[in-house]
């Protein structure tokens, strides 16, 4: 996965930015719908970060027990 | 001469008077002398018995066992010591004595300001700059002893510091802390100590009787703990008795267990530490995923990811609109096109045959329904339907006859 590459704090912004750019811009449809694909990938991707992250959490909290 | 012999005492008990006056006498209780050591000899019992002299006299003298054992010095004869003691006579022998309670070097004074010259020159040469002092490591993984073999202190530090941190090698070498070999002794343990990779070197003495502590005032000891490869620890003196060791060490105490303290950290401390860290930690960063679930959740949420739909809702409502105003357009074409041929039928009623009708024409029709444009279309006794504007009239051809209409 090249996504790997990129933090995930980087994403998110980039998602946020896709966003704005959607609420407020007048956008061709292509482009559009290439940006409305582009954020639901990094949702998918972001939310599978996060719940690994929150996995390690509670291996943490596992092991201190 | 029988009258004499009436008044003679025995020898013993001249001897025990002479002794009772002696011992009566306060000032012979409490004597003070400066004198020579001759003959200086301790017993196997461990008395010793010496004499005291200068250039004209000499008196005995004998110091007990327990006394002997708490001296800071070796004596030998020749030495100028100066004594405390008590002056008695010993009745078997008929001689008086010192008993001696104290004995020091007369020298001693002159020891003292010699030790204070020798702190001056250190000093001066900066070995006991605050500067020079380094910090002791957190957490030494070794640890050098250099004090007495078998001694408590020795038993104390090694206890005191496993229990404070377990994760310690402890290297001792024991080495002499009194007596005149002390100060070479102690030079050679520390010589060995520096073969060794330590991280921490404790100097110190056993506590115990003797109060001699200048062995660790020994110029070259100083120097060498001076150049030591590993910060040190001077465990020697007391709160009051402060030694020249104790001023170049990197790190003073004054008693064992401080050694210890000193040297490694408390495991019970640092376990707290741990705990509280991870449990920060386990906050931290369950916050961090808590604040970016909120992030990414609100960002999830919003209409355009959503509802993909609204993306092109636009263009949708658009097309629409469009496709409405094409039908509309279609429809009024279609309407505009059927009132024009409603028109064109109103004008093409006009030409139609049958309008002739209302003006009196009638159309002749055979039975067929055909119309008869023609005399030939028709033969006599043909039965002929005539159609006029308000009905029709059935007839038979009773003849027929060519030619012209009159006008």
């Amino acid at each position: 996965m090249t996504t790997k590459k990129v933090d995930f704090e980087t994403k998110l912004n980039r998602l946020n930015e896709i966003v704005a750019k959607m609420e407020n811009e007048v956008l061709p449809l292509e482009s559009s719908i290439a940006l409305f694909e582009e954020g639901k990938k990094l949702i998918t991707d972001l939310e599978a970060e996060l719940k690994e992250a929150e996995k390690k959490l509670g291996e943490y909290q596992e092991i201190e027990k | 001469m029988n009258k004499n012999e009436e008044l003679c005492l025995t020898v013993t008990t001249f001897n025990e008077l002479l002794k009772a006056k002696f011992d009566e006498d306060p000032d012979l209780q409490n004597v003070y002398l400066r004198g020579e050591l001759s003959n200086f000899r301790i017993y196997p019992s461990g008395h010793a018995y010496f004499s005291l002299k200068d250039d004209k006299s000499v008196v005995s003298a004998v110091m007990w066992a327990t006394y002997v054992q708490r001296l800071s010095f070796r004596p030998k004869d020749g030495d100028e010591v100066m004594i405390h003691g008590s002056c008695s006579v010993y009745p078997a022998s008929g001689k008086y004595q010192i008993y001696v309670n104290f004995m020091q070097l007369s020298g001693q004074g002159a020891e003292l300001l010699r030790l204070k010259e020798l702190a001056k020159k250190l000093q001066a040469e900066g070995l006991f700059d605050e500067s020079r002092k380094r910090r002791l490591p957190q957490f030494p993984k070794s640890i050098g002893l250099i004090t007495a073999k078998g001694s408590a202190a020795i038993k104390d530090m090694i206890t005191n510091i496993q229990n404070r941190w377990p994760l310690v090698d402890i290297y001792v070498f024991p080495s002499l802390v009194q007596g005149a070999e002390a100060p070479k002794d102690l030079l050679r343990a520390f010589k060995a100590s520096q073969e060794y990779p330590l991280d921490v070197l404790i100097i110190g003495r056993g506590g115990g009787s003797s109060e001699d502590l200048s062995a660790f005032n020994d110029e070259n000891l100083v120097r060498a703990l001076a150049s030591s490869k590993c910060p040190t620890i001077s465990a020697v003196g007391h709160e009051i008795d402060v030694t020249l060791t104790d001023y170049v060490a990197d790190k003073r105490v004054s008693t064992p267990t401080g050694a210890a303290i000193a040297a490694v950290p408390d495991k019970n401390v640092i376990f707290e530490q741990i705990d509280n860290a991870g449990e920060r930690l386990v906050n931290v960063y369950g916050s961090k995923i808590k604040n970016y679930h909120e992030r990414l959740s609100s960002l999830k949420n919003r209409p355009c990811l959503l509802n993909p739909k609204s993306i092109y809702e636009d263009q949708l409502k658009a097309l629409e609109q469009a496709g409405e105003r094409l039908t509309l357009a279609y429809a009024n074409s279609l309407e505009r096109k059927k009132s024009s041929i409603s028109s064109f039928g109103g004008r093409l009623g006009a030409l139609s045959p049958y309008g002739v009708l209302n003006r009196g024409y009638s159309i002749l029709k055979d039975e067929n329904g055909k119309t008869i444009t023609s005399i030939n279309d028709v033969k006599c006794g043909a039965n002929i339907v005539s159609e006029l504007k308000d009905g029709i009239i059935l007839s038979t051809v009773k003849e027929m006859e060519s030619g012209k209409h009159d006008n």
